[in-house]
C-alpha cells in the first residue's frame, strides 16, 4: 500500500530539475540584467551576478561544491577551486523571495519548532532536493550549535563526509596553534576526499583576494560613519553581509567591494544620504534581520531613523599576511567578537556607538537563536550605563508566519519616541 | 529496596563534607572533577530546583531552562557558599551562562574550560593544554598543589565510583527485584555529599547485596532513555509510574558518568582522551558514535523502545534528534521525542505520549 | 430471557464524555454527554444513560475500561489506557481495513498509524495549541456570526477557499475579521478556515509515515466541509464513522472485552 503524501507532484520533480539545472541560470544571467537595467547602485548587480553564477557553476557538475556553514571561511572552497554553498544565505535569500514557507514547513516535520528557522528552512530545501549535492560539508561550530549538528545530519542523508573546524573559546597561542592545525588538516581532508589539487601559490592567492577584499570593506565601513548614513542597515543586512559570508577569497568579492566602497565614495563626497530627511540615528546588533516582506525598515525611514550601521558587518580580523595563509585564517577564526567571552562583544557594540554616533540600538532577537539572545540583557545593561536608548525586537529572520506586523509597529513606534 | 535506603540512611548519618574545604560548583560532565578533587576541594555539582523567573530577565526567556535555573538560583543567593564555579564551553547556553554569571554575581573563581568537539589528535593535545591551565588556575587561587600523585590518586578513586556504577548498572539490567532506575539516580546523586571513600564504601556493598538477587526476566515495556535529562526524576519516575520498565539511562546523571579512567602514563593526557573519548554527548561533533552505541544499548538491554528526552532550547539534542531517528528508524526502533522543562511539573501532554507509546510497545512485546 | 454480558468503555475528554457499549454481538448502545467541571460525575452519569438505552444494569457490565483526558478520575474503571491506543482498535473495528486515524476533537487533534491487528505503530499529537481543532472552528463561527452547524455545509457551497496565514487562533480570528470587513464572499472564508485546519493536521501526518485506508475520528469529522478538505489534501476518500466521537469508547470497550476474554 502506497504511504501517502510520498507521492511527489510531478509539477515539483519538474521545479527540481530547473533548480539544479545550469542552463537555467544562464539564461536567467540576462534575465536578471534586464530586470536590474533600472537599479542604481552597480554593488547589487555583483551580488545577482554572483548568485547566478555561484548556483550556475554548483549545477553544473564541472566543480566540486562544498555546503559550508556561515562563518567557515570560504576562502578554503576558493582555495581548492571548489564552489561553496552556504546554506544559510540561501535560506535568507528564499525567504526574501517569499519561498520560505513551505521548506520551513518540511523543517518543522523533521525538527523542533524552537529551533532557527533559517536551518529548518535549510533543512526543508536540502532534504526536498532544491540544493545543488554536496561533494562534502564542511562547517565551524562557531558561532553556534546548529551550525555543528545541522550539518552532521545532512552528512548523513547526503553520505557525504562532513569535516568540522572546531574553534576554542580561548585565544592564547595555543589556541592559535590549534586553530592554524587544525585549517591544514581541513585542506588535506578536502584535497584527499575530493580528489583535487592545491598548490601553495593558489592558497596565499586567494588570501590575498580575501584581503583585498578585507581593505574596501574597512573603507566601506568607514565611509559609512558619515552624517547622513549613505548606505542602508538593511541593505547592510542582506547583500553586504552576504557577500561577506559568501565571497571573500573570490574576485567577485573584490570587484564588489571595491565598487561599493567608491559608490559610497561618491555619495559621502556630495553629502548624500539614503535618507532625505536623516533625524536619529540607530546601529541594528545580530547578523539578521527579517527578510520576507516586512516593513520595518520602511517604517523607520518614514520617520527619519537611519539604520546608519549593523554589527554584521563590524570589521573584527587585523589584516591578513598572504605569505601565512593559514595563519592569518586562524587569527581572523579568533578575533571573531561573537565567539568567546561576551566582552568582546560589548567592546564591539561600544566602538559601533561612538563611530557610528548612533541615537539608540535596536537588538534583533531572533526566534531559536541562544547564542546572539543569550547576550541582548547584558548588552542593554551596558548600553543603559551610557545612556543609549536601547530596545530588543523579537522577531523572525525567515519565517513570516511568525511576523506580527501590529505587534512590531507598537515597539518600534515606541522606541522612535524614545529617540526624541 | 529497603537494604539500599538504610545503607544510604547510614551514610547520610555520617555527615557531608567537611566545612573547611572550600566547594567549587561545576556543571557538566566534560569537566574532570578528577583535578578539583586532586587540589584538595570538594566539587559541588550545581543541580538547583527552579526558581523564580528572574533569570529571563537576564538571558531571554527562550533558553536552557537548566541555565536559567542556575542563574536563578545564583542570583537568589543560593549559591553564595561556592568559592568558585567551573564552566565548560560545550554549548551556548553554557557560554552565556557563564557570562551572565560572572557579569552579575562575579565568584571568587571562575574557570571556563574549553572542550573541543572532535577526538582527533590535536584535539586531545589542545584539550590537555586547557586541562593543565585550569591546574595552574585552581594553584594559584586556591594556593593548592596539584601533584602527579595526587591526580592519580583522585582518579583512582573516582574510578573506583564508576566501576562500581557500572557493576550496579549491569545488576540493575539483569533484573534486581524491586530496584527501580529512579532508585539509582538518587543513589547517584548520593556522590556529591559526602567523602569519596565512604560514598564508594556504601556502595560497594550496595552492589554486592543486588549482585546476590536472583536473576530475574525484565518485563515489557523495556525502554531505554537519552537526551538532555538533567532532572531525571520527573521523565524516568514518570516512565516507571506507568509501567515501563527502564533497562539504561544515556544521560549525565546516569551513564554518563561511567567511564574508568586509565592509569598509566601521563595522567593529564589521561584524561583529557579519556573524557573526549566518552561516549559522545549531542554536542559533540560525533553523531554516528552515539547512534551506534544507542542501538548496541538497545540490542545488550533488549529494549523494545528509545525514549528520547530533550530539554526546551536544547539545540544541540534537537538538531541531533532527525538523524538519531533516521537510524534507529533503519532498525525498526520505536522512539519517542519529548521536550521537557527543567524540573517543571510534567503535563498531561507528556504524561499520555508516554502512555501511549509504553501501550504500542506493549504489543509488540 | 438470556442476558449477555457486556463491556464497557469510557472515554473522558475535557468537553464531552462517551460511553459505549460492547456485547459479544457488537455494539449494544452508546451515549453522549458533556463533561462539565466533574469528570467523575461525567463518567458515572454517561455510563448510566448508555446502560438505561441498553436496558440493562451496572451488574451487567464485566468489565470498564476508561480513556481520555479525564481516564485518571474514573476509579471505578478496570483500567487505564489512553486516547492513541482506544482510537486505533476502535478505528480498526469499524473499518478492518484502516490504517490511519485522523482524529479531531475539541481541544486537541492527533494522527495515529496502525498495523493491521489494530495495534499503534506511531502516533504525534497536537495538545498545546487551539489550530487545528474543533476549538479553532468554534471560534470561526463566532467571529463570522454563523451556527457552528452550519459551517461545513457552507463550506461545500464555497467556490474558493481565501487562504488565511495566521498559525495562531487567535490571530486568525483577527484576520477572519478583516476579511469580512474587506467585503469577501462569507462562504469562500468558511472555506478558508477549513483548509487552515487541514494544513495544520497534513502537516502533523508529515511526520509519521500515513497509509490508506484513512479513518477521520472525533467531533469535527461530523463537518462535511472538514471532510471534503480532507479528503482533497489526501487525495483519498476517508471512513466516517457513523458517530465520530464515540470512536475512542469503542476503542475502550473492545479493550475491555479483551480483559474479560482473558480472565472470565
Amino acid at each position: 500500500m502506497a504511504t501517502i503524501g510520498e507521492e511527489e507532484k510531478i509539477s515539483h520533480r519538474a521545479l527540481k530539475r530547473v533548480v539544479r539545472n545550469p542552463l537555467t541560470y544562464w539564461s536567467l544571467a540576462p534575465l536578471m540584467e534586464i530586470v536590474n537595467l533600472r537599479e542604481q547602485s552597480r554593488a547589487y548587480k555583483i551580488w545577482v551576478r554572483y548568485l547566478i553564477w555561484m548556483m550556475r557553476s554548483a549545477c553544473s557538475k564541472r566543480k566540486k561544491v562544498i555546503w559550508m556553514s556561515a562563518f567557515t571561511p570560504v576562502e578554503l572552497a576558493y582555495a581548492v577551486g571548489a564552489i561553496p554553498i552556504l546554506p544559510e544565505i540561501i535560506a535568507a535569500l528564499v525567504s526574501y523571495l517569499g519561498w520560505a514557507p513551505p521548506f520551513i514547513s518540511i523543517g518543522n516535520s523533521m525538527m523542533s519548532t524552537d529551533v532557527c528557522s533559517f536551518y529548518r528552512c535549510a533543512l526543508g530545501l536540502a532534504v526536498e532536493g532544491y540544493l545543488p549535492r554536496p561533494d562534502l560539508i564542511v562547517s565551524s561550530s562557531h558561532l553556534c550549535d546548529g551550525a555543528n549538528k545541522f550539518f552532521s545530519y545532512l552528512s548523513q542523508r547526503y553520505a557525504c563526509s562532513h569535516l568540522l573546524l572546531d574553534p576554542p573559546y580561548d585565544t592564547g597561542p595555543e589556541a592559535h596553534g590549534y586553530v592554524t592545525d587544525q585549517l591544514r588538516y581541513l585542506l588535506a581532508h578536502m584535497v584527499d576526499l575530493m580528489a583535487v589539487s592545491l598548490s601553495e601559490e593558489e592558497l596565499c592567492k586567494v588570501v590575498g583576494l580575501s584581503n583585498t577584499m578585507r581593505k574596501y570593506m574597512v573603507r566601506i565601513n568607514r565611509l559609512r560613519m558619515a552624517i547622513p548614513a549613505p548606505f542602508p542597515g538593511s541593505e547592510g543586512l542582506s547583500y553586504l553581509a552576504g557577500m561577506g559570508f559568501c565571497s571573500p577569497g573570490s574576485t567577485w568579492g573584490v570587484r564588489f567591494s571595491a565598487i561599493l566602497a567608491r559608490e559610497l565614495e561618491d555619495r559621502v563626497a556630495k553629502k548624500r544620504g539614503y535618507l532625505d530627511n536623516e533625524r536619529y540615528r540607530v546601529l541594528w546588533l545580530h547578523h539578521i534581520r527579517p527578510y520576507y516582506q516586512n516593513d520595518i525598515f520602511q517604517f523607520l525611514s518614514s520617520q527619519g531613523v537611519s539604520v546608519c550601521f549593523e554589527e554584521a558587518n563590524y570589521m573584527y580580523w587585523p589584516p591578513f599576511d598572504p605569505t601565512k595563509p593559514l595563519d592569518s585564517l586562524a587569527h581572523k577564526i579568533l578575533s571573531n567578537v561573537w565567539a568567546g567571552p561576551l566582552e568582546r562583544r560589548l567592546g564591539a557594540v561600544k566602538e559601533m556607538v561612538n563611530n557610528y554616533r548612533v541615537n539608540g540600538v535596536i537588538h534583533f532577537s531572533h526566534w531559536g537563536c541562544r547564542q546572539s539572545c543569550g547576550g541582548a540583557s547584558i548588552i542593554g545593561d551596558f548600553l543603559k550605563d551610557q545612556g543609549v536608548p536601547y530596545m530588543i525586537l523579537y522577531g523572525d529572520g525567515a519565517d513570516p508566519d511568525n511576523y506580527f506586523p501590529g505587534q512590531t509597529r507598537t515597539r518600534l513606534q515606541a522606541f522612535v519616541e524614545m529617540l526624541g | 529496596m529497603k537494604v539500599i535506603r538504610h545503607i544510604l540512611d547510614q551514610l547520610g548519618r555520617q555527615g557531608g563534607r567537611a566545612e573547611s574545604v572550600a566547594s567549587v560548583g561545576w556543571t557538566c560532565t566534560y569537566i574532570p572533577i578528577e583535578i578539583v578533587e586532586a587540589a584538595g576541594l570538594t566539587p559541588a555539582r550545581i543541580l538547583p530546583e527552579p526558581s523564580s523567573e528572574k533569570a529571563d530577565a537576564y538571558l531571554d526567556p527562550n533558553f536552557c531552562p537548566y541555565v536559567r535555573a542556575c542563574l536563578g538560583k545564583a542570583m537568589d543567593g543560593e549559591y553564595k557558599g561556592l568559592s568558585g564555579i567551573i564552566v565548560a564551553n560545550t554549548c551556548d547556553g553554557m557560554r552565556r551562562l557563564y557570562d551572565a554569571w560572572c557579569h552579575y554575581m562575579p565568584p571568587g573563581f571562575a574557570f571556563i574550560l574549553d572542550v573541543p568537539r572532535t577526538r582527533s589528535p590535536n584535539a586531545i593535545a589542545y584539550f590537555r593544554g586547557r586541562l593543565q591551565a585550569f591546574v595552574r588556575a585552581l594553584e594559584e587561587y586556591f594556593k593548592a598543589e596539584i601533584t602527579e600523585d595526587s591526580l592519580r590518586q583522585a582518579t583512582e578513586e573516582i574510578n573506583r565510583t564508576r566501576r562500581l556504577y557500572q557493576r550496579l548498572i549491569m545488576n540493575h539490567i539483569q533484573g534486581v527485584p524491586g530496584l527501580r532506575y529512579s532508585a539509582l539516580l538518587a543513589l547517584f546523586s548520593k556522590e556529591w555529599e559526602g567523602p569519596r571513600r565512604l560514598f564508594n564504601d556504601a556502595l560497594e556493598e550496595i552492589v554486592r547485596i543486588t549482585g546476590q538477587c536472583t536473576q530475574k526476566e525484565l518485563f515489557s515495556p523495556r525502554v531505554l532513555v537519552t537526551g538532555s535529562i538533567l532532572d531525571g526524576t520527573s521523565i524516568i519516575e514518570l516512565i516507571e509510574e506507568l509501567g515501563g520498565t527502564i533497562v539504561g539511562v544515556d544521560c549525565c546523571l546516569a551513564e554518563r558518568m561511567v567511564q574508568e579512567v586509565p592509569l598509566d602514563g601521563d595522567i593529564l593526557n589521561a584524561l583529557s582522551e579519556s573524557y573526549l573519548g566518552k561516549i559522545p554527548c549531542a554536542r559533540m561533533k560525533d553523531t554516528a558514535t552515539r547512534a551506534k552505541f544507542l542501538l548496541r544499548q538497545v540490542e545488550k538491554t533488549r529494549a523494545q523502545g528509545l525514549i528520547y528526552g530533550a530539554l526546551k532550547f536544547c539545540d544541540p539534542y534537537l538538531y541531533e534528534f532527525p538523524a538519531l531517528k533516521e537510524k534507529l528508524q533503519k532498525r525498526d526502533v520505536p522512539i519517542l521525542f519529548l521536550e521537557g522543562e527543567y524540573r517543571g511539573r510534567l503535563g498531561g501532554g507528556i504524561r499520555t505520549r508516554v502512555q501511549a507509546f509504553l501501550e504500542m510497545l506493549a504489543n509488540f512485546g | 430471557m438470556q442476558h449477555n454480558k457486556i463491556d464497557a468503555g469510557i472515554d473522558v475528554g475535557s468537553l464531552s464524555a462517551e460511553a459505549v457499549l460492547l456485547s459479544d454481538g457488537g455494539i449494544v448502545a452508546y451515549a453522549i454527554r458533556r463533561t462539565g467541571a466533574n469528570p467523575l460525575r461525567a463518567a458515572e452519569s454517561c455510563l448510566q444513560e448508555a446502560l438505561d438505552k441498553a436496558e440493562r444494569s451496572r451488574s451487567d457490565v464485566r468489565h470498564i475500561v476508561a480513556t481520555g483526558y479525564g481516564r485518571l478520575r474514573v476509579p471505578f474503571a478496570h483500567r487505564e489506557v489512553t486516547e492513541i491506543t482506544c482510537h486505533a482498535r476502535g478505528a480498526h473495528y469499524l473499518f478492518p481495513k484502516t490504517r490511519t486515524v485522523v482524529d479531531i476533537g475539541g481541544q486537541d487533534s492527533k494522527v495515529i498509524t496502525l498495523n493491521s491487528r489494530g495495534e499503534v505503530t506511531d502516533f504525534v499529537m497536537n495538545d498545546r495549541c487551539a489550530a487545528g481543532t474543533g476549538r479553532f472552528l468554534e471560534v470561526m463561527a463566532d467571529a463570522l456570526e454563523t451556527e457552528l452547524s452550519q459551517l461545513g455545509d457552507l463550506s461545500v457551497e464555497a467556490k474558493r477557499g481565501v487562504s488565511i496565514s495566521s498559525m495562531c487562533t487567535v490571530f486568525a480570528e483577527s484576520e477572519v475579521i478583516s476579511l469580512i470587513a474587506d467585503g469577501l464572499e462569507k462562504k469562500d472564508i468558511i472555506r478558508g478556515v477549513h483548509e487552515s485546519i487541514a494544513r495544520r493536521i497534513f502537516r502533523m501526518t508529515k511526520r509519521l509515515r500515513i497509509r490508506r485506508e484513512i479513518t477521520f475520528t472525533g467531533g469535527v469529522a461530523k463537518n462535511k466541509g472538514m471532510v471534503a478538505v480532507l479528503e482533497r489534501l489526501f487525495k483519498t476518500k476517508l471512513n466516517i464513522p457513523q458517530e465520530p466521537q464515540v470512536v475512542g469508547a469503542l476503542g475502550a470497550a473492545l479493550l475491555a472485552r479483551e480483559m474479560t476474554r482473558q480472565a472470565p
